[in-house]
């Protein structure tokens, strides 16, 4: 099997840790809500995903309830004095921060990488089987 | 709904105290970032001038809000998140009613006149900033997790601000931090800082280690245009320097976008800010220059020493003078 990976995005990464999941899009508390119902549901069954976040606000500190069953997090605005990377950094997961995006596509539901890259840079890749 | 009505005994005195006289084993009266700041002024950095009301002021609140039953729900241990939100909009709601003693809110009037004194412009207003027990230490940072109100000018607005800071221990996303972090909510007490609001023209975030790669050799500054609220609330994607510690050199820059801007809202939306869009030409450029980048990092270097502890730091240059806002260990080396 050979694996194949898609530069998809580019930003700063919060912390210097590879992380690979499926990405799931955060737009609202809502979204945390289901999202920590579903690693529950998927606890209790023993099938927990692994899941990498997008989220476009890097003010949103509302995702701590998940922070700990998350591999990382993708944010489309924001840097590393953001109070975002801040937390995560105390979940001890990667944040890819002010992420620009390259992907004609939807990367929801896709199963992706985070790797840090020279200095405090990163990337996300997109992983292709 | 101020007064006491349930005949239990009387309040202790609630003495505000001036940033500059707070001690640093005064944590749990206090707050960590107002122990922090105070050690800043020590040490002889400017701060914005201001004063802090005690966490006693918060226990006052509480013991108000006592028999609210969401506020029974809220310090119970409960994973049921749904739960813990619903109770925490009722009591938000409730607990908006009361208002801030009239001894209190006069002494903080007289706080307030002693600040400004002579020197009280119609443009004078004030940052009101959250310090909670729990904040701004070795072990957590608690970061953005309070409320914090800028530009706040007319006093009615800072007593409402006031207790706006207090209540905000109970805001969603404070409360789903504690949660997450484990931190049973009835031991967070919270002090309010009241502080002249400094009007930067560039602001930001200095880590004095590099926090993304665990190096002690570097500082991390990141930078805009503005009030340094665009940053740490992740609107824009600022500037963003690596600085070599020895000896100083720039090792890495990074354009950011830096779309927008944070600045004082236009006199008839008082007591706020507002994200204007920055001009193309500011966005094409280096909001700091090599010589600001290096006082910053002496600056970093400083208040690492004297902290004893990699810090994060935010900052403002105004009119080319640094004024340093906070600092806080970082959590996470």
């Amino acid at each position: 099997m050979t694996f194949e990976m898609k530069l998809v995005g580019e930003g700063l990464i919060s912390l210097n840790k590879s992380a690979e999941g499926v990405l799931r899009e955060i737009k609202s508390i809502q979204d945390v809500l289901t999202l920590l119902k579903e690693f529950k549901t998927s606890e209790e069954k023993g099938t927990v995903e692994e899941t990498i976040v997008l989220v476009e606000d890097a003010g949103t500190t509302t995702l701590a309830p998940v922070l700990s069953r998350l591999k990382g997090v993708v944010c489309t605005s924001g840097a590393l004095g953001s109070h975002l990377a801040i937390v995560t950094r105390e979940f001890g997961i990667p944040a890819l921060m002010g992420t620009n995006l390259d992907f004609d596509g939807d990367l929801a539901n896709q199963r992706v990488r985070i790797e840090p890259r020279e200095g405090t840079t990163g990337v996300l890749l997109l992983t292709e089987i | 709904m101020g007064s006491n009505s349930s005949g239990a005994k009387p309040r202790e005195t609630i003495l505000i105290r001036s940033l500059q006289d707070i001690r640093p084993e005064e944590l749990q009266d206090f707050g960590g970032k107002a122990i922090n700041l105070a050690r800043l002024h020590q040490l002889g950095l400017p701060i914005p001038r201001g004063f802090v009301i005690p966490t006693k002021g918060f226990n006052w609140f509480l013991t108000q809000c006592q028999h609210l039953d969401a506020l029974k729900v809220l310090h119970q241990e409960n994973n049921d998140i749904e739960l813990i939100l619903e109770a925490a909009e009722t009591f938000y709601n409730a607990a908006s009613e009361f208002e801030i003693p009239t001894d209190v809110a006069q002494n903080i009037t007289q706080e307030l006149d002693q600040l400004h004194g002579n020197q009280a412009t119609p443009q004078s207003s004030y940052a009101i900033r959250s310090s909670a027990t729990i904040e701004d230490t070795a072990q957590l940072s608690f970061a953005g997790q309070a409320d914090t109100f800028l530009c706040v000018s007319d006093k009615p607005s800072i007593l409402e601000a006031i207790k706006r800071t207090w209540l905000s221990i109970y805001s969603p996303r404070s409360l789903l931090y504690l949660q997450g972090k484990g931190i049973a909510l009835q031991k967070v007490r919270m002090g309010v800082i009241v502080q002249e609001m400094v009007l930067g023209d560039i602001s930001g975030v200095m880590f004095t280690a590099n926090a993304s790669t665990g190096d002690k050799n570097q500082l991390v500054i990141d930078a805009t245009w503005g009030l340094g609220e665009s940053i740490v609330s992740g609107r824009v994607t600022p500037d963003n320097f690596i600085i070599q510690k020895e000896p100083l050199a720039v090792l890495h820059r990074y354009l950011g976008t830096k779309a927008v801007y944070s600045t004082p809202a236009p006199r008839d939306q008082p007591n706020c800010t507002v994200f204007l869009d920055t001009p193309e030409e500011k966005r094409r450029t280096y909001c700091l220059t090599d010589a600001q980048l290096f006082e910053l990092a002496r600056l970093g270097l400083q208040i690492e020493k004297y902290f004893g502890a990699p810090q994060d730091i935010e900052w403002t240059y105004q009119n080319g003078r640094i004024v340093v806002l906070q600092t806080r260990p970082i959590t996470t080396l």
